[in-house]
Parts: structure tokens; sequence; C-alpha cells
């Protein structure tokens, strides 16, 4: 029988909550008369910066730092919201994300004459709902919490309202993206239909296997087939990337950092507790499914990547290409034969979104600052003799540009090391030969990019001026990519004690 | 054949010979009439699988609200002109994409595993009927996935502001 309410399954989503009474606050404070919004949007994106570092604290102390470190896993609200240190890593990875973006759009949201509350208080409903996402542990609350962030970002991509490539880029992802929730949905009412239930753990335990002996089961795979497809678009992973490059060039750049990085890594959790959780049974025709994708994700980024003269789409191309590495993970998970092989997988696929999203959420700032009055700056010849006009900055691009291509001593080097030696494990190694074959491949547009800083004369004497705001959040993420990369050890142990929890397979 | 199979089997032919006509006929209030014809249907469909409150929410919600809607969109802008001319390749495309998946969908569907038996075989007389079980589920299990829709709802409206707004 159901059960009421629990009142103490609220103390479960503090951190969520703090998100959401400051998005209130902040569209309360934005609706007060006009006294110049330029002296309030600083205050709101200085009250959005404070809410994530609140929500993150909040964890510390509602749990301790201890839940960092057990396998402990707990379930509330009747299995809707699953408490465990899987879901606590990717939130500290969303509100990092989050923090970044807000640090570094004040300014460029001054440039584009665009600041107002509203913009924090939407990219605050996001997290939440990638929040609740980490966390979901049925269909329904999945759905709902990927719409809720979803539906933020296509207000968030269309926020330049006077830019008609903001207004393109927003319709495209709009339809495309609802196109994809309705294949999504629809894989859901099979899944459901073949196995009377959405929770994820009945599935997995039990459920799957029964569908799968049923005359129902070609009914039922069409279902996993179908929501893999619905979260492909979400990755963008190709053939279902046709959004990707028209939205990240429209968007305001700040907001094409976040989405290439909070809501690929949104989608990605997803993937992983579904998958792993769910429809672990199906483990080897799903991986089959993956691999397919992987292989046209890496192939297809990369090469369209190098003809790319716009930065922008050139690094959502990029992106499309890291998809396609990080599903490699996963298919460690699903071909794994023992415990270890994807346990691995899994760590690779943590470890990778972390790093990757200190990365290009530091690469997209350097495109941010260079965009100022009468400037684009978001062509890579735009780039040309930075290192004149700016040395730090062509540094930090330098570096940000390595770790993409998984140079060694930065933290796309670790990053990449896990993700190919999950596939080797796997016994797929030509998997692993043709990321190394794309990563060759890759290097040829992530080095443009620094021979133009390097080698070229600089086009304009323009100098830069990022906000302490924008170079605080550049040099968190060059101390993260250089740290990490020299000195892997914290985070690796970091990705592998998050993982303990989810671990059905274990039996 | 029970008789609730043979309403099923008429309705849900109509629903889609209607839905078929939406993106066939080439005047654009002729589609959302057809559309309103595919929403009664399956409204009756949910009636025949004893799913009265799920019916009357599509009748009222999709039939009445959304297709409004549609149609007030389709008298304020003005669509003469702006359809232009059908791109053969795209056209070509989709009609193979489409072909495909709905073959691929009759094959599943053909493969056995369906239940045919259209009688709902759930008696929810005991918690109150169909209404109070629905209320009963989304303020006990659902409770979560049903406030996170309410964030859902109050994110559309603050961009639907966002974005209709003259000035920032």
């Amino acid at each position: 029988m159901t059960s009421l309410f629990n009142p103490n399954d609220v103390r479960l989503i503090t951190p969520e909550l703090v998100l959401t009474i400051s998005a209130f606050l902040i569209l309360g404070l934005s609706v007060l008369p006009d006294l110049g919004r330029k002296t309030w949007a600083p205050v709101l994106a200085g009250l959005a910066c404070v809410s994530t570092l609140a929500s993150l604290l909040s964890f510390v102390w509602m749990f301790g730092l201890e839940a960092l470190r057990t396998p402990d896993m707990t379930i509330g609200f009747n299995g809707m919201f699953i408490l465990d240190a899987f879901s606590i890593f990717f939130k500290v990875v969303f509100l990092l994300a989050a923090m970044l973006t807000i640090l570094v759009s004040a300014r460029y949201l001054e440039v584009e004459r665009a600041h107002t509350g509203e913009y924090y208080a939407l990219i605050l409903f996001a997290v939440v709902g990638m929040m609740f996402l980490a966390s979901a542990g049925d269909f329904i609350t999945i759905f709902v919490s990927l719409e809720t962030m979803a539906l933020s970002f296509y207000i968030l991509v269309g926020f330049l309202k006077t830019n008609r490539k903001s207004n393109e880029a927003a319709l495209k992802y709009f339809l495309l993206g609802s196109f994809s929730t309705g294949i999504f949905l629809y894989g859901i009412s099979l899944v459901y239909g073949t196995t009377q239930t959405t929770v994820l753990g009945l599935i997995g335990i039990s459920r799957a296997k029964m569908a799968l002996q049923s005359p129902a089961a070609p009914i039922f795979v069409l279902g996993v087939i179908l929501v893999t497809v619905g979260l492909a678009f979400k990755i963008a992973a190709v053939p279902f990337h046709m959004w990707a490059p028209d939205a990240y060039e429209g968007a305001p750049t700040p907001v094409t950092a976040f989405l290439s990085t909070g809501s690929k890594a949104a989608a990605f959790v997803v993937l992983a507790r579904i998958f792993s959780m769910g429809f672990l049974p199906l483990g080897q025709r799903w991986a089959t499914l993956l691999a397919i994708l992987a292989v046209a994700s890496m192939t297809l980024g990369n090469v369209a990547a190098i003809l790319q003269e716009n930065i922008k789409r050139m690094l959502a191309y990029s992106s499309i290409a890291h998809a396609g590495y990080v599903l490699m993970g996963m298919i460690a998970v699903g071909l794994g034969d023992t415990v270890e092989t994807r346990e691995y997988g899994l760590k690779a696929v943590l470890l990778y979104l972390l790093v990757y999203t200190f990365v290009n959420i530091g690469a997209f700032a350097l495109v941010i600052i260079l965009r100022r009055e009468q400037v684009a700056g978001d062509r890579v010849a735009d780039f040309a003799g930075l290192s004149r006009r700016a040395p730090w900055a062509a540094f930090a691009m330098l570096v940000f540009m390595l770790s993409l291509a998984g140079i060694p001593a930065t933290a796309g080097f670790i990053g990449k090391w896990f993700l190919f030696g999950a596939v080797v494990k796997a016994h797929y190694a030509w998997l692993a030969v043709v990321a190394v074959i794309n990563s060759a491949i890759s290097l040829y547009y992530y080095a443009r990019v620094v021979v133009n800083m390097y080698m070229k004369a600089p086009e304009g004497a323009a100098r830069l001026a990022p906000s302490w705001g924008q170079r605080v959040a550049i040099g968190a993420c060059i101390a993260f990519t250089l740290v990490f990369g020299l000195y892997p050890q914290p985070i690796i142990a970091f990705a592998e004690r998050s993982i303990l929890a989810l671990a059905p397979w274990a039996s | 054949m029970t008789p609730a199979a043979v309403v099923f089997y008429i309705l849900a032919s109509l629903a889609l010979l209607s839905a078929v006509m939406v993106i066939w006929s080439r005047n654009v209030v002729h589609s959302a009439i057809y559309l309103v014809l595919t929403f009664l249907c399956v409204a009756g469909v949910y009636i025949v699988l004893r799913a009265e409150f799920v019916a009357a929410v599509q009748v009222l919600v999709y039939a009445g609200g959304i297709v409004v809607l549609f149609l007030f969109v389709i008298m304020l802008v003005n669509l003469a002109g702006t359809l232009g001319p059908r791109v053969r390749v795209h056209a070509t495309v989709s009609a193979i994409v489409g072909c495909a998946a709905v073959a691929l969908l009759l094959y599943v569907s053909a493969s056995g595993g369906l239940d045919t038996d259209f009688g709902a075989r759930i008696d929810l007389s005991a918690q109150g009927g169909n209404l109070q079980a629905v209320g009963w589920a989304l303020y006990s299990d659902y409770l979560l996935p049903f406030e996170i829709a309410s964030l859902l709802l109050l994110v559309a409206m603050i961009g639907a502001i966002v974005l209709a707004r003259q000035k920032y």
C-alpha cells in the first residue's frame, strides 16, 4: 500500500531546496522597480554564485564528508529519490559548472545588453533539474527533471532576443529537443508496458529478465532502443547531433559552456543510471548500440571540427567527439564480464566528465573574454597573435587545447587514459584504436588555435578586459587542469568511491 | 471479438486516419480540426480502457486548450506564402525513415507480445474510482515528480515572459 509523504525526506533534498529558494529570491528581486538594471544585475549574479556555494556546502553540512566515502544508499520519496555517493559526485560537478558559468557570465551579458536576473534564475532552475536527475530512481522523476533542465536551456539559448542567430538556435534546439523527448517518452512507455514498473531498481533486479523471457521481449528491446535514442539526442551523439553546432554557435557563449558540460554530464548521469541499474541484463545488446554511436560521434565530430572557422562551432563538433569518447566507458560497463571491468568503465566516465567540465568551460571562457563591443570574437582567426596581446590568456587557451587533445601532464590525458583502458579491458581494443586515431585527428584543429595564437601577427590591437569573476574562473580551470594532470590521485579516488554505491552488478 | 475490441479498432483506425490527414491537408485550419478528431478518438480509447480521468483530461487540455491555442496562432500569424515549395530530397529521406519506423513498429507488435484483451482488468472502485486513485498516486508515491513538475511549469512561464517581453 502506498504510504504518504514522510517529512524526513525533505532533509534529503536540502541542496536542491537551497537553490530553488534562491532562484525565487532572484526572480523576486529582478522585478523590483528599475533602479537601473546596471546596479541590480551584478548583485543578483553574486547572489546566484553564493547560492551554488551554499548548496555545495549543504552537502557537507547535511551528510558530512563521511557520506562521500560510504557506499550507502539513502532512498526517499518512495523510491523516487536516491541519495548516494554517485549522485553526490554529479551534483558537485553540476554545481561547480554552474558556479564557473555564473562567474564568466556577468561581463558578457553587459556587453550583449542582456544582463537581467532571470538569466541567473534560469541557470539555477537548470541546475535543480540536473540535480534531481542525478538522484532520480524511476522513469517519471527522470522525465520530469530532464524536462525542467531542457526547458531552462531552451530559454537560455534564445536569451539574446535581438540576435537572429540566438533565435534560430533556440528554435532548432527546442524543436529537435521536443522531438527527442517524444521518442524518449515512447521508449519509457514501452518499457513500462512490458515490465509493469517505472522503478529502475526493480527493472534491473527482476523485471528486465522477466520481460526478456516473455513474448513481449521485442517490445521491451524496442523500448530500450528508443530510450537510448532519446538520450543520444541529449548528449549530441551522431547521428542525433544535428542541433548541437547551431545551438552552440547561436547561444550566448556562457550558456554554450554550460550546455556543453552541465547538460551533457546530466544526460550521461541518466544514461549511466538507467543502463547500469535498469538495463544491465541487456548489457551486451546496448553496448553494441553504443559502440556504433561512439564510432560515428568520434569520427564525424573530429573530421567536421577541422572544417570550422567559427570557434564555437569547432568546440561544438569537438564536444560531439568527446561524447563519443565518454560512451566508451559505458560500453565497458555493458560488455564487462567482471565487476572490475564494469567499475573501471564507470569510473572512467565519471572522471572524464569532471575533467571535461573544467577544461571546456575554461576554453569557452577564453572565447567569452574575446567578445567585446563591436567584436564578436568567435572566429578562430580572432585568436591570431593573442600571445602578444595577452600572454596569460594565450597560455590559458594553450592549456585547455592541449587538455582537450589529451596531451600528457594535463587532466584531459588522465581522463582519456582511463576511457581507452576501459574498452581494452572489455576486449573491445579495436574501439580504443579508433579512439586513438581520432585523438590524433583532433590534434590538428586544437593545434590550429595554438598556431594562430603564437605564430600569427595580431589583427587588432584591442586590449582584453576580463572581469575579476572571469579571471577567477579561468584561474580555477587552469589550476584544475594542471594540478590534477600531474597529480590525479585525488580525483581518481573521488570517482572510485562514488561508484561503489551504484553497484547492483556486484552480485 | 469482444465489443470493447470492436470499439477500440474503430476508434484507433479513425485516430490514425485523422492523424494522417493532419499532415496531408494543405490547409492549416483543416489540419487543426483533424487534430481535434485525433485527440477525441484517443480520449475514446482511454474510456475503453476505463481510464475516465485521463480521457477527461485529454478532452479538456488537448482537444480544448491546446488546439484552441493552435487556431489562435494560425489566425493571428499570416501563413499565406510562407509554406514555400516542398523540398524533394528531404521529403524522400523522411518518407524512407518514416516507413522504416512504421514497419519496425508493425513487426514488433506483430511479434505477439501485445495484450489484446481490451477490457480493463483493474477494478478501481474500491479506491473510490479513477480520479481518487490518480490523486492518491500523485500525492503519495509520485509526490516528488509532482512537485518537480510544478517547477517545470514555472520555468515555462518565466520563459514565455522573458522571451515575449519587449525589452530586457
